[in-house]
């Protein structure tokens, strides 16, 4: 492990955005993808973050998880302010303590699923963890056992995204992030996705924030963020069910 | 899970992990490949040359102390072995003292970092004095700390015994000029392995950065899972040094078999081997771990989900709406056109990128072109000469005479002697001497003579821009017959001439350019000095000065002579030359004429040849003087180089990369056909028809084709005459060209030969390399067409299955 000190780490709040900016330059244009989201999240809840299609819920997740910088404001994940740190200080921080499932799975195509579960064991080396252990748990949750060493173009997209889930948990991350895991999948697939997400995040005790669409699934989740043309606001199951209509 | 699948768990982790991005992602890779085996066969073939090239040199080591150790000296064969660098001659007991004193202090305090030994010999002259000459070792650099030993401990002779210097004799040996020789083509090598490994690093750099599209996602995917610089720069450093070692088996067998092509035969040693293998091992990892950290950089500096998200859209335009702005609102008109448009960039950087290739292969021919001219402008010569001797009795001229002639007539056994030359010239002014001349005889130019009076009291120049040589008729003859010189008249009268009026011949160029207009018959006259001095005080700046002093200061005794022939457009660099009969030579010089006798070698024989036959010549040398043979070209191993490798070792090169042009056309175009695949697909589902998409990739071809044609032929002509006007342009500032030689100049000629074969072979290669997707893409269609078509199979023939 690398130079945090987990002692060091505040229980709470695990992951605060503080005022977070951040700006794509199309043509000449500029647009805002996320305008000033400020917001707490707590170790072990469940947050779900929903919107339309371009809102900035993807791009806020990104931001959140490290794998994107902002223009303006700060995040910090435990106590570690990723905002501030360099590229190889995040991705060292990004291996040990975050785990990322995408939308669209981003499984390496030439590699079989199980050496795309296994790539961030190699990225990140925890000498305390049992990553053979890990890997039988995962693989027997995630009903993977028979196309462990298929190509990703012979799965399906559940299984592609259930390799994707097993890769993103092998390192057991303290925080999840998965951007609409559920988006390409049917609804059965969808649905065990979800539990099986559920499932992990309890027996390992991990804080699980997504992106989706679904409002199925943000009615279980502790707490949801709407994210309407770049700004972040609560969500209550009061609400509506619908989506503010995109500005446009 | 079961064991197999643990098994197959640890298995990744191990070698697995870096062979299997590369097996899985070849295509990414071939470039590195060629890249790689490229750089370990020009790192390797050079290493081999090197070590050939010392081993001829250690080859001569041994000749060349045996040779120099078989001279003749006072009709004696003595074997010397040279084992000391310098040697100073002629110290007398005081000045040895006090050397060896400051020898001894030096190395009592630790100082003597120029020598490594140093002994003496006490020699006895003829007049029975008893000398010493002190041996010295010297340590590396040699000519370095040649000059420090002397600065340090000879020159300080003079402070204890003024004048002492001018009376040693510093003189090298032959174990100086080869131990020298060896350091330097040693420095040669070093630099040569410096300036391959940065060439790497800047290639496999470029490679890398011009691929990085590819490794995008896949590092992106890392880095989301933890990955930093470090990890990456290992991963792919290590990436690099698998296919590193998997092509170093091929690199090695074609840098044996170039090294057999350039030294023409298969002499490698197991150590030289050896040697060259872990040298280009190390070349190739020193340079893709460097080549890999700029790109990687780059990529670890960038935010993941950029990486992930980027498409190699490395062949596409940026902005769509440019292409369309590009050719106005019409546009497109022809589906072809909109490709060829869209997808400019692969095609303008692969064309770019193939005719690269031919720009090398076009540049190392003109290189070996330019090679070649230098090694047919080293003049290897022998040079014999009667060593410390002087011929004052006519019989023994007589038979030094006899000696010269059998000297001449080796040519005729050693067939690599082009011809011999005599040269026993001594200028007129330091023999306080002059002639004087018709004024009839004198060219336009004036700036040669000055006006006297000849002895018959008639107007004449008198002018001292002479030599003054003698050699008899049939050396003249020899001579005359091998172009040497070109002379008209009867010189045979030289033989026939008596004390009281000589024949005489003479050339009437000076420095090249016609300074007199002399006839047969002409009378000329040669002052003898008989008295009188030049002031001390008087103005002398110039050869006139001095022969105005002359004639106003000295007296003289002349003697007539008659022109028997003149020497017609001899290549005079000095002064114009006048043959006179050997006593009168004997008269003027106070002795009998000694030649330097040079038997030229023919350009382009092999040096190791002519090197081995040093030892016969000097047994064929004639008994009685203390000849001694040198050669007038070191042991260079530049020079055999050169001579023999070099247009070879560029030709080779070139070939090479000129077949890497096909290769870099197949692997582009594939990999691009393969990228337009759906494209493709989408066409033949949107109902184009066969002959549509034969005619898309025909279009294609045919673009590239004409591109590679024409941008070969200018770029290979373009540097071309931009090697040729570089060269020009640095030997005018006095840089060496390629043997070493100053101010040399190429005569330049388009080299068509190559241009073309160039030209067609990348237009070939791109030609062909764009018909083979299609013909790919047909095949796998009547595959499938095939498999379909074939009758299915029962149920339960299925569930056997």
């Amino acid at each position: 492990m690398s130079n945090y000190d987990f002692n060091s780490i505040e229980q709470t709040p695990l992951l605060k955005a503080t005022d977070v900016i951040k700006q794509y330059r199309q043509y000449d244009d500029v647009v805002t993808a996320v305008n000033r989201a400020t917001f707490n999240i707590f170790d072990g809840e469940f947050v779900v973050i929903i919107g339309a299609s371009g809102s900035g819920k993807s791009t806020l997740l990104n931001l959140c998880a490290g794998l994107d910088r902002v223009n303006s404001g700060t995040i910090t994940i435990k106590g570690q302010e990723i905002t501030a740190m360099s590229a190889d200080q995040l991705g060292r921080f990004r291996g040990n303590f975050l785990g990322t499932v995408f939308q669209n799975h981003n499984l390496i195509p030439q590699f079989t699923a199980l050496e795309n579960i296994l790539v961030p064991t190699l990225m990140c080396n925890k000498p305390d963890v049992s990553y053979e252990e890990t890997i039988k748990k995962l693989v027997s949750v995630l009903d993977l056992g028979d196309r462990l060493h298929h190509l990703p173009s012979e799965l399906s997209g559940g299984q592609q995204q259930r390799v994707a889930i097993a890769r993103a948990l092998i390192n057991r991350p303290l925080v999840v992030f998965a951007d609409e895991p559920t988006g390409n999948l049917d609804k059965d697939n969808a649905e065990d996705v979800l539990e099986l997400l559920l499932e992990t995040k309890e027996v390992m005790n991990q804080t699980l924030i997504m992106v989706t669409h679904d409002l199925s699934i943000a009615e279980r989740a502790d707490r949801v963020f709407l994210m309407d043309d770049g700004y972040l606001k609560p969500w209550r199951h009061s609400d509506t069910l619908m989506y503010p209509a995109k500005k446009h | 899970m079961k064991n197999d699948r643990k098994t197959k768990t640890k298995g990744y982790n191990g070698f697995d992990r870096v062979l299997t991005p590369i097996k899985k992602n070849i295509k990414q890779y071939v470039c590195f490949f060629l890249a790689l085996l490229l750089v370990q066969t020009a790192v390797m073939s050079l290493q081999l040359t090197f070590f050939s090239v010392r081993s001829d040199v250690e080859a001569l080591i041994s000749d060349g102390y045996t040779v120099t150790a078989t001279a003749i000296i006072d009709g004696k064969e003595t074997n010397v072995t040279y084992t000391r660098h310098m040697r100073i001659d002629y110290l007398t007991d005081q000045t040895r003292t006090y050397l060896e004193n400051g020898v001894n202090s030096a190395v009592s305090i630790g100082q003597n970092n120029e020598f490594s030994f140093i002994d003496y010999e006490t020699v006895i002259d003829a007049v029975g004095r008893k000398t010493f000459s002190a041996y010295v070792s010297l340590k590396e650099p040699l000519k370095e700390n040649a000059a420090k030993f002397i600065e340090k401990y000879v020159d300080v002779l003079d402070v204890y015994v003024p004048g002492t210097k001018d009376n040693l004799a510093i003189s090298y040996t032959p174990a100086y000029t080869v131990d020298n020789e060896l350091a330097s083509i040693t420095a040669d090598n070093v630099k040569a392995m410096l300036l391959a490994t940065l060439l790497s690093v800047l290639a496999l750099t470029l490679l890398y950065t011009i691929n990085i599209n590819s490794f995008k996602h896949r590092y992106g995917v890392y880095m989301s899972f933890g990955a930093d610089f470090k990890k990456l720069l290992v991963i792919a450093s290590r990436e690099l040094a698998l296919i590193s070692a998997l092509i170093l088996p091929i690199s090695v067998i074609i840098s044996v078999l170039v090294n057999a092509l350039i030294i023409k035969a298969f002499t490698v040693t197991v150590t030289a081997f050896f040697i060259s293998l872990a040298v280009t091992v190390g070349v190739s990892m020193v340079s893709i771990t460097v080549a890999a950290i700029l790109p990687i950089k780059r990529i670890s500096v960038s935010a993941p989900v950029d990486l992930i998200v980027a498409k190699d859209n490395s062949d596409r335009v940026s902005s769509p709406r440019s292409s369309y702005r590009l050719f106005g609102a019409s546009f497109p008109f022809k589906y072809e056109w909109l490709t060829t448009v869209r997808f400019r960039k692969h095609y303008v950087q692969t064309i770019i990128s193939a005719a690269l290739f031919c720009i090398v292969f076009v540049s190392c021919m003109c290189l070996s072109d330019m090679s070649r001219q230098d090694a047919d402008t080293v003049n290897t010569a022998y040079e014999v000469a009667v060593y410390n001797q002087s011929i004052e009795d006519g019989d023994a001229y007589q038979k030094y005479l006899d000696g010269v002639e059998k000297i001449l007539k080796l040519e005729q056994k050693y067939n690599f002697i082009d011809h011999a030359s005599a040269d026993n010239s001594v200028a007129l002014p330091s023999l306080n001497s002059h002639v004087v001349l018709p004024m009839s005889s004198l060219a336009s130019s004036k700036s040669h003579y000055v006006s006297t009076n000849d002895p018959e009291g008639l107007k004449a120049a008198a002018a001292s821009e002479f030599n003054i040589a003698s050699y008899n008729a049939s050396t003249l003859k020899y001579l005359a017959e091998k172009g040497v010189i070109s002379i008209d008249g009867d010189y045979s009268l030289l033989d026939s001439t008596t004390l009281a009026h000589g024949y005489v011949v003479v050339s009437e160029y000076i420095n090249n350019e016609k300074a007199f207009d002399l006839s047969v018959g002409d009378k000329i006259y040669i002052a003898t000095h008989t008295g009188g001095e030049i002031p001390s005080d008087y103005p002398i700046y110039s050869t006139l000065d001095s022969l105005e002093a002359q004639l106003e200061y000295m007296s003289f005794t002349y003697k007539t002579y008659t022109v028997c022939a003149v020497m017609r457009e001899a290549d005079d660099v000095g002064n114009a030359t006048i043959i006179i009969p050997p006593d009168d030579y004997k008269n003027l010089c106070g002795s009998y004429p000694i030649a330097t006798l040079k038997l030229n070698v023919k350009n382009g024989s092999d040096l190791l040849e002519v090197y081995s036959a040093r030892t016969d010549m000097v047994r064929d040398l004639p008994a009685g003087f203390n000849w001694r043979l040198t050669d007038s070209t070191d042991y260079s191993g530049g020079v055999l180089l050169t001579s023999r490798r070099l247009p070879t070792l560029f030709t080779v090169f070139g070939i090479i990369m000129l077949l890497l042009s096909p290769l870099v056309w197949i692997c582009a175009q594939t990999v691009f056909y393969k990228k337009r695949e759906t494209e493709i697909n989408t066409l033949i589902a949107l109902g184009s028809p066969k002959s549509r998409i034969k005619r898309l990739y025909t279009f294609g071809a045919c673009i590239v084709t004409v591109c590679a044609l024409i941008l070969s032929f200018a770029f290979g002509t373009l540097a071309c005459l931009g090697l040729y006007a570089a060269s020009e342009a640095l030997s005018a500032y006095g840089f060496a060209s390629l043997t070493g030689a100053k101010n040399a100049s190429y005569d330049f000629a388009v080299p068509w030969l190559a241009l073309t074969v160039s030209a067609t072979v990348s237009a070939l290669g791109g030609f062909v390399a764009t018909v083979l997707p299609y013909a790919e893409l047909e095949y796998t269609r009547n595959k499938n067409q095939v498999k379909h078509m074939s009758p299915i199979p029962k149920k339960n023939e299925r569930e056997e299955k």
